[in-house]
């Protein structure tokens, strides 16, 4: 069976978002609903699976977590970068960059035929 | 102000604060991550409660769409599972993800459909139970060439594959032909000669026990064996 964007989506998230999460976490501390929001859709294929994956990166120091009170309601567990979260997030940051570019000039170096070529002038015949 | 590391949410968390719909669908939750432990669980678990009082908070009560929506946008309780155990991690720790698998199959490199680890592994094993006849032996052929032929395995694994799908046959046959020994002694008193025969039972109850270590380490060393190259193979 031919994998499908899908399939493709769901491989690219792997050792992806993580590393976003911990990114949505340098502007300061934020609690999981709010996270959510932001990382749903591409990133997250549901909210449901940010929690699996705030449990693990907590449990190994990358991030910490807190209950706070909120003045709307029931108290609410806030989550914040820790040092060895920057420093797995600077790590991943520097190789995100050519790993990106040598994708992206992969994909234009063998463009799909679905897709219309640039315009090119017509040769004389 | 910081509370600490308890769940103060844990006292909104009853099935009257969400609805016993919300509760059933985060014990279906609880259940899909049964890979997890019970911490680790509680802790998901939690989580997802607070999201989805967050996500109803200023609904009237009973409104069940606010809710509805918020469990289509929660997610599939077996895909967060799922979701959950393949996850990587930045950390470079290993939790319950899987074992990072070091072989590598090429694209495009020889016997390496899903069919593969099966019949390599099954003609070895059975040929192996059955070593002494002629079919049997063609069988293991064919089996030992399936194995080394195949991109799917390291050549340690294929060498740990080739001892542990015969060491089970070996091991069988080992048994029987001890099992059939006999000792005999002849005495003669005058025009009387009595022999007397005995059997030596199988070499002896330490001999059998290694032996059905040996059997039973061959039937987990090629099952660990199949499943990788399954795996792979799946992978491929």
């Amino acid at each position: 069976m031919v994998p499908g964007q899908a399939q493709a989506l769901a491989n690219l998230r792997r050792g992806v978002v993580e590393h976003c999460i911990l990114a949505s976490l340098r502007s300061g501390e934020r609690y999981g609903f709010d996270i959510a929001r932001e990382l749903e859709g591409t990133l997250l294929a549901s909210a449901g699976t940010l929690y699996p994956l705030l449990s693990r990166l907590r449990k190994n120091g990358l991030v910490a977590s807190s209950w706070q009170e909120s003045t709307e309601g029931p108290p609410r567990r806030y989550y914040s970068l820790t040092a060895d979260g920057e420093e797995a997030l600077q790590a991943f940051e520097s190789a995100w960059g050519p790993f990106r570019d040598a994708v992206d000039a992969a994909l234009s170096d063998h463009p799909s035929s679905d897709h219309p070529m640039p315009h090119q002038p017509e040769e004389p015949s | 102000m910081t509370m600490g590391q308890h769940d103060p949410g844990a006292q909104h968390g009853s099935a009257a604060w969400l609805g016993a719909h919300a509760e059933r669908y985060l014990a279906e939750v609880d259940a899909a991550l049964l890979a997890r432990s019970v911490q680790d669980r509680a802790e998901i678990v939690a989580g997802m409660r607070e999201h989805l009082r967050e996500a109803t908070h200023g609904a009237m009560p009973g409104d069940g769409a606010a809710l509805r929506d918020a469990l289509r946008r929660m997610g599939d309780p077996q895909a967060i599972a799922e979701a959950a155990a393949d996850d990587a991690d930045p950390s470079g720790a290993q939790g319950v993800a899987p074992v990072v698998d070091d072989h590598v199959v090429a694209p495009g490199s020889r016997w390496v459909e899903s069919w593969v680890p099966s019949v390599a592994l099954g003609l070895l094993l059975v040929g192996g139970l059955l070593v002494g006849l002629v079919l049997p032996v063609v069988l293991v052929i064919a089996g030992a060439v399936l194995l080394w032929g195949s991109a799917l395995w390291t050549v340690q694994e294929k060498a740990l594959a080739s001892a542990s799908t015969l060491a089970p046959g070996l091991a069988l046959w080992f048994v029987l032909g001890f099992s059939g020994v006999e000792e005999c002694s002849t005495q003669s008193t005058g025009v009387d000669v009595q022999t007397v025969c005995s059997s030596s039972g199988g070499g002896g109850a330490v001999m059998t026990a290694v032996v059905f270590v040996v059997a039973i380490a061959g039937v987990v060393g090629s099952g660990v064996l199949w499943q990788r190259g399954m795996v792979r193979a799946t992978a491929a």
